[in-house]
């Protein structure tokens, strides 16, 4: 695993990323690579980033969160 | 006047050094302060301090302009690793360089320590439940599924307020042009904070130079938990590339990063 990989698998973005040395002799590599990836990127869904809304905060705290600072 | 006081100046009369860096109480704050020879006495106000400023990226400063500067520093052992990764960058120059340590890092080992860092406060419930807790184990962070990893480490990055905090108090962030201010990636004076990418491009960077001194996340006014994240930083640095910043003394793996990478100065 690459580093920028192990980077994004630590932060939830992992698979989406897919690094890959092709040279320009490499035609059919390339097209398999990039089926591969797509296909692998279908299964994963659409990416987190675009859907994200903000946090899910409860709509009614727990009890224990009375009297105490949330903390942020 | 205690030994510190006394090595200092007999450092500045003997030439050994031109300026100290070190703390001066300043209207009940210590703040770090220059001790010159032409003002010998005032080195009878240096004080350790429990304050933590990063004094390596001052004395850079001061090198980039005065590069036959001999500087002494007060160093804890966060100094003295962001030391190192200075001179492994040409920062600076170990040989302009002295050191005066002293005791730090907190540990059952020792008396007492000079150091403003002990184990930050647990986190409140709220943070608990949808962020990252600052004091986890990066291991301890990688329990959640992908997705609610991305969910959490969101909910820290969109309270970031685009300060630079933590990039201008860190020791080892010293580039001209920082890529936090390219406006092709980060768009000016723009909230929320563009996620991940920010927080992402400043981890990648401070791969094979992060000496984990946990001034970011001090200086951090939205709590984000930064130590934790560069210490992952950290930890894959040091399995992929066997490189362990601040205590290896070779060049860094990563210094060959591109043709745009300015590594000169920036100001403070
Ligand atoms: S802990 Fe933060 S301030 Fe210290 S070296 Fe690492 S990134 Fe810089
Ligand atoms: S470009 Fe990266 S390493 Fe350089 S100052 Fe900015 S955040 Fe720090
Ligand atoms: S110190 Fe915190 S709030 Fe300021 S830019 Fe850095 S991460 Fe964002």
């Amino acid at each position: 695993m690459s580093f920028l990989q192990a980077l994004l698998d630590f932060m939830g973005l992992g698979g989406r990323l897919h690094l890959e040395w092709i040279s320009s002799a490499e035609a059919r590599k390339f097209v398999q690579v990039v089926t591969e990836f797509t296909a692998k990127i279908k299964v994963l869904g659409p990416n987190p980033i675009k859907g994200w809304q903000g946090p899910e905060i409860p709509d009614s705290l727990p009890s224990i969160f009375e009297g105490r600072a949330l903390g942020v | 006047m205690n030994m510190m006081h006394e090595i200092v100046k007999e450092w500045l009369e003997q030439e050994k050094i031109d300026l100290f860096i070190g703390y001066k109480v300043v209207d009940g704050h210590p703040l770090p302060c220059f001790f010159t020879r032409e003002n010998i006495d005032d080195v009878d106000n240096l004080v350790e301090s429990k304050a933590r400023y990063p004094l390596e990226k001052i004395a850079a400063k001061v090198y980039s302009t005065h590069p036959e500067m001999k500087i002494g520093i007060l160093a804890r052992d966060c100094n003295q690793r962001a030391l190192n990764v200075l001179y492994v960058w040409n920062q600076l120059d170990p040989e302009k360089i002295e050191t005066v340590g002293i005791n730090c890092c907190p540990s059952p080992a020792r008396e007492h320590a000079d150091c403003s860092y002990l184990e930050r406060e647990p986190s409140g419930p709220l943070k608990t439940l949808i962020g990252i807790e600052n004091n986890l184990k990066p291991e301890q962070a990688e329990v959640y599924s992908q997705e609610e990893r991305f969910k959490r480490w969101s909910y820290e990055f969109e309270k970031c307020i685009k300060c630079y905090g933590c990039r201008n108090i860190c020791p080892v962030c010293f580039c001209k042009e920082c890529s936090l201010e390219h406006s092709d990636l980060i768009k000016k004076g723009e909230l929320p904070v563009e996620i991940p990418i920010f927080h992402l491009v400043r981890a990648v960077h401070m791969a094979g130079r992060c000496i984990d001194c946990g001034l970011c996340e001090d200086a951090c006014p939205a709590n984000i938990p930064l130590r934790l994240l560069y210490r992952e930083v950290n930890q894959i640095t040091a399995r992929l590339f066997d490189y362990r910043a601040g205590t290896d003394s070779g060049q860094s793996p990563f210094s060959i990063l591109g043709e745009n990478v300015t590594l000169e100065p920036m100001s403070l």
